[in-house]
């Protein structure tokens, strides 16, 4: 029999594989589907301090093997999650992540307090791609200081493990990955999704209401994969790997280059069963290979000495 | 929310047809055994070929019949992901989704019941034709295609109790003009208390029914919508479904339903139908 746990910010995993926020809602939703308790974690909707209703629509549009989604953080808040959600998820056995946003650091702070006091939290994930509204709208974790300045305060806040959500749309997220490290993260998940556009020729409109949306699916697969193999080299906190993962190989390529679980996001629209599958696959690899552990995995990749330009802009 | 979900399976199923039954329209048929007894009329279905990466995404279809041994699907070929379901031929695989959603609620007692149908919003509506003809009920079916090779041959599907009333844009059968104006032609815009009180269940592309909106509240006829939208999971956890919810008068924004879990079939007065795209 393989060993498919890890652990990671304190918590142990049954396995390796999570869900992404945003892909199964407050988790229950994917329970008529599988057993929630079979997940290494569940990563709920982002939830913030008061309920948001989202973007007008439309909000999703299917592109080359992703799609781009401008749902707008639509969720119920965290009194009606708590309220409602929690204390039936407190009766799943796995991790539960719930991940936070907000549009101030108090927010974020008012959320840790909150959510990180409820027994039956295990993590929080603070999503930092959201518009800090008093810096006209720049998202967190796209500066450097701001991004330091929200993690220690969400830090002192809670003694929950605290995950960050990286978001891609950076010019180092290394760099980012480390600021967050030295900040107090007890680990890293990314990537989030990459902004994109579609466009209606016939129309002369944009697709999405917003004009601009996330990106994600296989077609963001090596940008994450890239990401996650930098990020994995430069911090020491474990590394949570997202994007594209559809198969059980997707996950194995993300474990190889250094991260400690995945999550399986946009790929469970498809199929609900998604994680399970992926999780049965990264078994039968583990028995063929005749590998007793998963985290013998991580962070194994052998790359031969390519030269100085190894890992550079091509 | 989660009650509508505890009937939907995941499952991968086999081809048995897939027949061009009409212009670009398509009726596939599925091997299965559990939805004949358990769906509802207006329920759908979320098909993908298994492997697809590109598109990757299902796409919903409304359950246009489900029998002992197999469940029919009846769609039209539009864009990427149906012309990739055109392709397929008996034996091929795939994955099915539902059913999901809720269906069509029961007419008003001792009203005499009337059916839209605009284009592919035909599908919708077939099981339920099927299951208030069973049910003893009379009705009358008003469908409207752009021209006579789009329609659904009905012949397949005579039935007493059902009284047809075809539309086409260009005239080639039927009425000419559109399912809209065919029923302001045989209805009428005014509420006449000598008539039969009439329900209505309508299902056709956005400005239909942004029109049949407005002439079913003119003449007093209570109905059920089923809506359409670009959906991602079906199942209600991409949130990407959403169509504008009316609030009172004096009310802000009332937010967004779910046309995957809080539909597709609605009341139209429950949501904003002139914000439908």
């Amino acid at each position: 029999m393989t060993d498919t746990s890890v652990s990671l910010a304190g918590l142990s995993l049954k396995n390796p594989v999570m869900t992404a926020s945003g892909t199964c809602g407050y988790g229950l939703e994917l329970s008529p589907f599988l057993d929630l308790s079979r997940l290494g974690a569940l990563v709920v909707k982002g939830l913030s301090v008061r309920p948001r209703q989202g973007n007008p629509p439309p909000r999703i549009v299917e592109t080359c093997g992703g799609m781009l989604n401008a749902i707008g953080l639509e969720n119920i808040g965290m009194e009606a999650f708590i309220e409602e959600c929690l204390p039936r998820l407190r009766a799943v056995e796995t991790n539960l992540v719930v991940n936070i946003l907000g549009e101030s650091e108090a927010e974020y702070g008012m959320l840790a307090e909150r959510l990180g006091e409820q027994p039956g939290v295990h993590a929080l994930e603070l999503n930092v791609s959201c518009p800090n509204v008093k810096r006209g709208g720049i998202a967190f974790g796209s500066d450097a200081a701001m991004l330091e300045g929200l993690i220690r305060f969400v830090r002192a806040r809670t003694r929950k493990p605290v995950v960050v959500k990286l978001s891609p749309n950076v010019t180092d997220v290394s760099e980012m990955a480390a600021r967050a490290e030295g900040a107090g993260a007890d680990a890293v998940s990314l990537i989030n999704t990459l902004r994109g556009m579609s466009v209606d020729c016939e129309t002369r409109r944009p697709r999405l209401a917003t004009v601009t949306g996330g990106l994600s699916g296989p077609a963001i697969k090596p940008i994450a994969l890239r990401m996650v193999w930098e990020v994995a080299r430069r911090v020491r906190i474990p590394v949570i790997g997202i994007g594209g993962i559809v198969t059980a190989q997707d996950a194995l390529e993300f474990l190889i280059c250094g991260a400690t679980a995945v999550q399986v996001g946009t790929a469970q629209f498809r199929n609900p069963n998604a994680c399970l599958e992926i999780l049965a696959g990264i078994e039968e690899y583990l028995e063929r290979r005749g590998i007793a552990r998963v985290s013998d995995l991580i962070g194994s990749l052998e790359v031969a000495d390519a030269g100085p330009g190894a890992g550079s802009e091509p | 929310m989660a009650a509508k979900q505890t009937g939907a399976l995941n499952r991968i199923l086999s081809v048995l047809e897939n027949q061009e039954v009409a212009r670009e329209t398509f009726l596939l048929s599925l091997s299965d055994r559990l939805l004949g007894a358990a769906v509802q009329p207006g329920q759908f279905l979320m098909l993908s070929p298994p492997a697809a990466l590109d598109p990757f995404l299902p796409r919903p279809f409304a359950v246009f019949d489900a029998a002992a041994e197999s469940v029919k699907v009846l769609y039209r070929r539009v864009g990427k992901g149906t012309r990739l379901l055109a392709e397929l031929g008996r034996g091929d695989a795939v994955r099915v989704l539902g059913p999901l959603g809720n269906g069509y609620a029961a007419p008003d007692e001792g009203t005499a019941v009337l059916v839209l149908a605009g284009g592919i919003g035909f599908a919708s509506v077939h099981l339920l034709l099927k299951q208030l003809l069973r049910n003893g009920r009379a009705v009358e079916l008003l469908y409207g295609v752009r021209s006579g090779s789009d329609l659904y041959p009905l012949d397949r599907f005579a039935a007493p109790g059902l009284s047809v009333h075809l539309a086409t844009e260009d005239g080639s059968a039927g009425f000419r003009g559109n399912v809209c104006e065919l029923f302001q032609t045989r209805c009428g815009g005014n509420r006449n208390n000598s008539s039969p009180r009439r329900f209505a269940y309508v299902c056709g592309p956005p400005a239909m029914l942004r029109r049949a909106a407005v002439l079913l509240r003119e003449s007093g006829i209570r109905s059920q919508f089923s809506l359409e939208s670009r959906m991602a999971c079906g199942y209600g956890v991409c949130q990407g479904c959403v169509v504008r919810a009316r609030g009172p008068e004096d009310a802000g924004q009332a937010g967004y339903r779910k046309v995957c879990a809080d539909g597709p079939v609605f009341d139209p007065e429950a949501l904003v139908v002139e914000s439908l795209e």
